[in-house]
């Protein structure tokens, strides 16, 4: 099985470390260790969505069970709902669990990666009521003061539901939101943890920045190396197929996987992502030259899963085998037409140390990504979810 | 001979208090405070304050801290009042330097000058611009003297540093601006980027225009961006964009301009969000990043 929510991820890491003493995913170490400081001090992890911030978020509260502290991941649309009693408004259920059924496996990764203090294992009694006053965020605040008088270790998740939705939980619109959020940073600095979304991050000014540290920005330590093990850990091998293929996201790494544990070979799932760069080359360019030149750059843009990155010749080679292999000897190119013909065809420009895709390719890119230019022939073509993948998977903004 | 510290001249006569003025951050900070009219000792201690709470999780930033100018041994209570001194001995107009944090503060949304205190201890590019015009033409600072020092103790050769207290104090003053500036390593040698200005100021090269143009060809420059907007906190398409976009027109008014923005965006990755944000961070790891420009 390949996880989804924080749940199934932490009940599949259990089985990780029993087999190969830490979780699959090598850079969760490194992630672990940086968001666990940064949330026990009152800070906040920061990520995309996908990144596994509320993943994060109820490891750090298992490390400080386990070494006999209270902790509890708090759900701020449950609080907000009008939930009053632990279970209802926290991940506190879901801990007990783990700790039971995986604790002292945890104990064992976490011993590698930060410094536990001993302690026997805490078990929560979720039955707890708690104080809930006030309106909107002010319920939050309660929550929080109440639960830090009770000792615990407050991690706050799930803004992300407030951020989509914020009228539909009493907030005027998103600012409002934010400045309710920085009248509870203000009052409570360092009162709790916060897995903050970016799509709120970006709302804040400089002020509810320097309020919210410590951060820890998730995006900095994933390496397409760390994503390669990951995957051969789960398989046994990395396929001959993903071998070029630079991963950095592993909700992507994940997504593949599960479509191969759903029977898809590697080979299905390549020759899939090909067909939609080919389709996309062909809407973008005129001529067949230029098609086959566009289509094999998009491709070494899916290798480097950027459409922004360069790519130098040799991944051009790559992408040019790859494309042949999978599409036959009507693709077939040699690398230094197709940079020809794409330098000429303004698909391309030379950049520092490569080429990257022009700013008019990449725009095209960037409007069907917000479901507009080509992307209703695209979607005739491929479906809603395949050209949303695709999207994801060449990283476009 | 003449001790190497005379032909260098005096920069941090090391008074009371005066260890702070190591940090360039704290210089311009103290600068716009001054300029502003805000109470420069308040600023700063909210400053310090803050760069305490960045934490380990911010690892980069904290382990650089001692490079950046901001711990001493033994300092004692830092002495607000001296920025003026300072600025004049290195060359910086005030005005300047406080135009360009403004322009900052605005675009990174700042309620009010006082949020001056929350800039991150590393400088962002319009800055380092400012910082190294100043410098490259103090003959205080002696730039390509202080350059040639650092590479001649990098080959072990015997120098003649004349009193050694001060001979210390000048080149740990010195080593924090050209850390900021990417032109020293944190070992106390010239970065590649380093020898080769020096190089350039040796041939009376323009050191602004020749600076930009040896970071943009050895792929530094957009990296350096992108490490900017880590520590400025910038983490989606739109706020990277603003900011270049202030970067732009601070770097055209000291004749400098950035290379195209798709070529900055090649140092990062983006991932579009449910509610239509274009989030993006750096597209390499930050170690990786980090090695790049401190080579």
């Amino acid at each position: 099985m390949i996880a989804i929510t924080a749940y199934e991820a932490l009940e599949e890491i259990c089985s990780e470390i029993r087999q190969f003493g830490e979780p699959a995913n090598p850079a969760l170490g490194t992630q672990l260790k940086n968001a666990y400081s940064a949330l026990r001090a009152g800070g906040a992890v920061v990520g995309f969505y996908g990144q596994g911030k509320s993943l994060l978020a109820n490891l750090t509260a298992l490390a400080e069970l386990l070494q006999g502290r209270r902790a509890v991941v708090i759900r701020a649309n449950q609080v907000l709902a009008g939930e009053t009693e632990l279970e209802d408004v926290s991940t506190c259920g879901m801990l007990n669990d783990v700790v039971k059924e995986c604790g002292e496996t945890y104990r064992d990764w976490f011993r590698k990666v930060i410094k536990l203090d001993e302690g026997g294992a805490m078990r929560l009694n979720c039955r707890e009521k708690l104080e809930v006053g006030g309106e909107r965020l002010s319920k939050l605040d309660s929550i929080i003061v109440d639960l830090r008088s009770r000792g615990f270790t407050v991690i706050v998740d799930e803004l992300e539901r407030l951020v989509e939705q914020p009228t539909a939980y009493g907030f005027r619109d998103l600012l409002d939101l934010r400045e309710q959020f920085f009248n509870l940073v203000d009052r409570r600095s360092g009162a709790a943890g916060f897995a903050i979304p970016v799509s709120l991050w970006a709302t804040f000014d400089i002020q509810i920045k320097s309020r919210i540290a410590p951060v820890y920005f998730i995006s900095g330590d994933v390496r397409p190396e760390d994503m390669r093990e990951f995957m051969r850990r789960k398989l046994g091998q990395t396929p001959r197929e993903f071998e070029p293929v630079e991963f950095r996201n592993p909700r992507v790494v994940a997504a593949i996987l599960r479509e191969l544990a759903s029977g898809k070979s590697p080979a299905d799932v390549v020759k899939l992502r090909l067909e939609v760069l080919r389709a996309l080359a062909d809407l973008l360019a005129k001529g067949p030259k230029v098609k086959k030149a566009l289509f094999i750059a998009l491709t070494a843009a899916w290798l480097r899963q950027s459409v922004y990155m360069e790519f130098d010749k040799s991944i051009f080679q790559k992408a040019t085998s790859l494309a042949k292999e999978y599409l036959g000897a009507d693709v077939d190119m040699g690398v230094d037409e197709a940079v020809k013909v794409l330098r000429r065809n303004r698909k391309v420009r030379r950049g520092v140390a490569g080429y990257y895709l022009s700013p008019l390719v990449v725009h095209e890119l960037e409007e069907l990504a917000r479901g507009g230019g080509y992307q209703k022939r695209l979607l005739a073509l491929f479906g809603e979810d395949v050209v949303q993948r695709i999207s994801t998977e060449l990283g476009v903004v | 001979m003449t001790a190497l510290v005379e032909r260098l001249g005096t920069l941090h006569k090391g008074g009371r208090g005066s260890w702070v003025y190591q940090s360039p951050r704290v210089l311009f900070l103290l600068l716009y405070a001054e300029v502003k009219g805000l109470d420069p000792g308040d600023l700063l201690q909210r400053h310090l304050a803050y760069v305490k709470r960045i934490g380990p999780q911010m690892a980069w930033l904290a382990e650089r801290l001692r490079w950046l100018g901001y711990e001493t041994r033994g300092g004692r209570e830092p002495d607000p009042h001296k920025s003026m001194e300072y600025a004049k001995r290195l060359g910086l107009d005030p005005g300047e330097v406080a135009a360009t944090v403004e322009a900052l503060l605005k675009v990174l949304k700042a309620r009010g000058p006082e949020d001056a205190a929350y800039l991150p201890p590393a400088l962002a590019l319009p800055e380092k611009a400012l910082l190294l015009d100043a410098v490259a033409q103090s003959q205080a600072f002696n730039l390509r003297g202080t350059l040639s020092l650092l590479a001649k103790l990098a080959q072990g050769e015997e120098v003649d540093v004349g009193d050694p207290d001060s001979f210390r104090r000048e080149l740990r003053f010195r080593h924090a601006y050209l850390y900021a500036l990417h032109l020293a390593a944190a070992e106390r040698r010239p970065t590649c980027l380093g020898y080769a200005l020096a190089l350039h100021l040796g041939m009376s090269h323009p050191p602004l225009a020749t600076y930009f143009k040896l970071l943009r060809a050895t792929g530094r420059l957009r990296y350096v961006v992108a490490l900017e907007a880590l520590a400025l906190g910038v983490g989606t398409r739109e706020d990277l964009d603003a900011l270049l976009d202030v970067y732009e027109k601070l770097l055209n008014k000291r004749g400098v301009a950035l290379p195209p923005r798709e070529e900055i965006y090649t140092a990062f990755v983006g991932m579009r969000s449910d509610i239509g944000v274009g989030m993006i961070a750096p597209a390499k790891p930050l170690e990786d990043l980090l090695m790049l420009i401190e080579t």
